[in-house]
């Protein structure tokens, strides 16, 4: 009935699977109601190998889910579970010991309001979720606090995957036109660290205004973008 | 769910980014958001999106009792709810700080300037009267909710038709929409609200700030004024303070936003007009600010657009202040609240601030005096003991003076020294202004 990219609305029948062997996996926005599977989110039917279904649609409340990197603000930065906001309806905890280097003699440095780039561990329905910032070698790979001089902004959730998805071409082209540092978090936060605060200011509306872009047109929209709206007037 | 916390990052980037003179969506210090203005169906209400805050406002009426002390007065009433889906963190049916807040400020505003003439509400003395409800709801919120619902509950009121009635003797028929056509409220003025935000303790301000802006700002400066200049309401909020020259300022900055407003709402209002007329259920207005400001700047027929040159010049940083601009500011306080403050009620605000610049008056005065003695003591002292020394000293207390006068306003580390700062300036511009009065 409804094809792979359509728009669907809460209530449609889904039956038209693409494989119809093997294990089906149901993602977010899709529901088994008995026999037939149907919609219960307005958004796009999505599909992806081998398997797996999911409806992408505009969401700004982040859900928890385990191995997913967010970045997080420090609320309380005392005692040996920091408590970090990552803008989930909970604030998820993360030991003093889960940073590269760090020993019980050793403290990370981290104040109150400073952001951690980090992955959850543990992230459950029942239980606070914890953070972690460090993989099983005990190697940091660029997570950890992040420095100062940034500026961190939220974003939509599907815009942030999109900016995540290795074909994106949207930051490979800002990153052509000016140098730049960023991180796009599963929770829809993003961080950039730029040259100067004009222009850290037109990469955050760049990104934020290039959220129902497609991929063949990102390239015009950087070139106009950064070009007459900030960089060029500058 | 817990309040999003704002991160020192953000924090220090918005900061360092004001002091730029550089703004999170590019906007100018002085520039509103677009604006979009959009009526109901029903009479008297009213949706305004401000950026990315929406506003709804709905009117609504019942026939009451009066109040034994004012018989022949109908009431207005303003209730103001944050709605859960605007922000995670606000609780639906709770009244919190900040609802309160908004309105009583609006209260003030709108009934407290007499903007609705309340005795046309009156059906019977002293038996009905009609009761005047405005619900304000929040459902997004981006900051800088008090402008946008003062223009919304303005506009909704000014859109509102109450039931037509008759009175014959005791008995009071209210007529449905379709046996007469329903009334207008009778609005004397349409009172709008500016909010001015202060940065590094006064030194930057903004108009319409976001919610972003909001939580780094020091303090918030609410003028609620009408296109005839006159102030119906002036709060501040925040652990700062100003001296009057800058009170002034601001004054004269949302002079200029409130024309801007002011003529949203009047288009908003006639393109609803026009399409009602038109045979559509209701009209809808879009204002974009950067494009009207821009326009204003470069026409010079633009009736406004000397006063908004004016206010951009002024900045806050005091020691930019010439005496030229110390007349138009003097102008200006002739002109718009000083002497046209006619409604009793509004008195209130003054008030406040004639108290506020008195305290302050008396501060300075004390201290001028203090010091007077201070130097006429070691005057005495020195003149004392060495007639020569004493000349000496007194030259330098002379200069020390100077210097202090002609000493640059550095922008303030602590709020401790901010506040000696700006009495400082305070006490050289009143030394200045004495000694034009006398020059006089």
């Amino acid at each position: 009935m409804c094809d792979i990219g359509d728009i669907v609305l809460p209530g449609d029948k889904i039956d038209n699977f693409v494989q119809s062997k093997g294990k089906v996996l149901l993602g977010p926005g899709l529901q088994r109601d008995g026999e037939e599977v149907i919609a219960v989110r307005p958004g796009i039917f999505k599909y992806r190998e081998p398997n797996i279904y999911w409806i992408e649609s505009h969401q700004k409340r982040y859900v928890p889910s385990k191995d997913e990197d967010v970045i997080g603000v420090v609320t309380n930065a005392k005692g040996e579970l920091f408590k970090v906001d990552i803008g989930s309806s909970e604030q998820a905890s993360l030991s003093y010991l889960n940073f590269e280097g760090a020993t019980k003699r050793n403290r990370p440095d981290v104040k109150n309001g400073d952001l951690v780039y980090a992955k959850l561990s543990i992230a459950d329905k029942h239980a606070e979720c914890e953070l972690t910032c460090v993989d099983r070698d005990g190697k940091s790979k660029g997570k950890g606090c992040l420095p100062d001089g940034g500026f961190m902004f939220q974003v939509p959730l599907h815009l942030a995957h999109k900016l995540r998805h290795p074909d994106c071409p949207l930051l490979k082209y800002i990153g052509k036109e000016t140098a730049m540092e960023v991180i796009a978090a599963m929770n829809g936060r993003v961080w950039i660290k730029s040259r100067s605060a004009r222009e850290t200011i037109a990469i955050a509306n760049a990104i934020s205004a290039a959220e129902f872009l497609n991929y063949d047109k990102m390239k015009d929209f950087v070139d106009n973008f950064m070009n007459e709206l900030y960089l060029g007037s500058s | 769910m817990k309040e999003t916390p704002l991160s020192n990052c953000e924090r220090n980037f918005i900061l360092k980014a004001i002091e730029n003179k550089e703004r999170l969506d590019g906007r100018q210090s002085y520039d509103y958001r677009r604006i979009k203005l959009e009526f109901g169906i029903d009479r008297g209400c009213c949706t305004v999106e401000l950026g990315e805050t929406i506003v709804m406002a709905k009117v609504s009426c019942e026939v009451g009792q009066p109040k034994q002390t004012r018989p022949t007065e109908g009431f207005l009433y303003i209730n103001v709810e944050f709605s859960p889906m605007a922000e995670a963190h606000f609780e639906p049916g709770k009244q919190t700080e900040q609802a309160n807040e908004m309105a009583r400020v609006l209260e003030r505003c709108l009934r407290d300037s007499r903007a609705v003439d309340l005795e046309s509400l009156c059906i019977m003395a002293g038996a009905k009267v009609w009761k005047l409800r405005v619900d304000i709801k929040i459902l997004n919120y981006d900051g800088n909710t008090i402008d946008a619902s003062a223009l919304c509950s303005i506009a909704a009121l000014s859109h509102f038709r109450r039931p037509d009635i008759t009175v014959s003797g005791e008995e009071v028929t209210i007529h449905s929409v379709d046996e007469k056509d329903p009334i207008p409220l009778s609005i004397h003025h349409l009172p709008l609200c500016v909010t001015i935000a202060f940065f590094h303790q006064g030194t930057y301000c903004l108009t319409d700030p976001i919610s972003r802006e909001e939580k780094v700002m020091d303090g918030k400066m609410i003028i609620g004024m009408n296109k005839h200049r006159e102030i119906c309401t002036l709060q501040m909020t925040g652990n700062m303070l100003l001296n009057k020259e800058q009170v002034l300022r601001c004054t004269n900055i949302a002079t200029v936003k409130i024309v801007e407003l002011n003529d949203v709402l009047q288009n908003a209002l006639s393109a609803d007009e026009e399409a009602r007329s038109s045979g559509k259920p209701y009209g809808t207005y879009v204002a974009d600010f950067r494009k009207v400001t821009v326009k204003a700047a470069e026409s010079p027929t633009h009736s406004m657009s000397e006063i908004e040159e004016e206010a951009r010049s002024m900045q806050l940083d005091s020691d930019r202040m010439e005496e030229s601009e110390e007349e138009v500011v003097e102008n200006v306080v002739k002109n718009s609240w000083l002497l046209r403050i006619k409604e009793s009620k509004a008195n209130e605000a003054q008030k406040v601030k004639d108290t506020i610049c008195s305290e302050i008056d008396e501060f300075l005065t004390t201290q001028r005096e203090m010091s007077d003695l201070q130097q006429q003591s070691i005057v005495n002292n020195s003149s004392k003991n060495n007639g020569a020394k004493g000349q000496d000293q007194d030259a330098k207390t002379d200069t020390k003076r100077k210097r202090n006068q002609n000493r640059p306003k550095k922008k303030p580390d602590t709020q401790s020294t901010a506040k000696g700062e700006s009495l400082d300036s305070a006490t050289s511009q009143t030394k200045k202004s004495k000694g034009k009065r006398k020059g006089k």
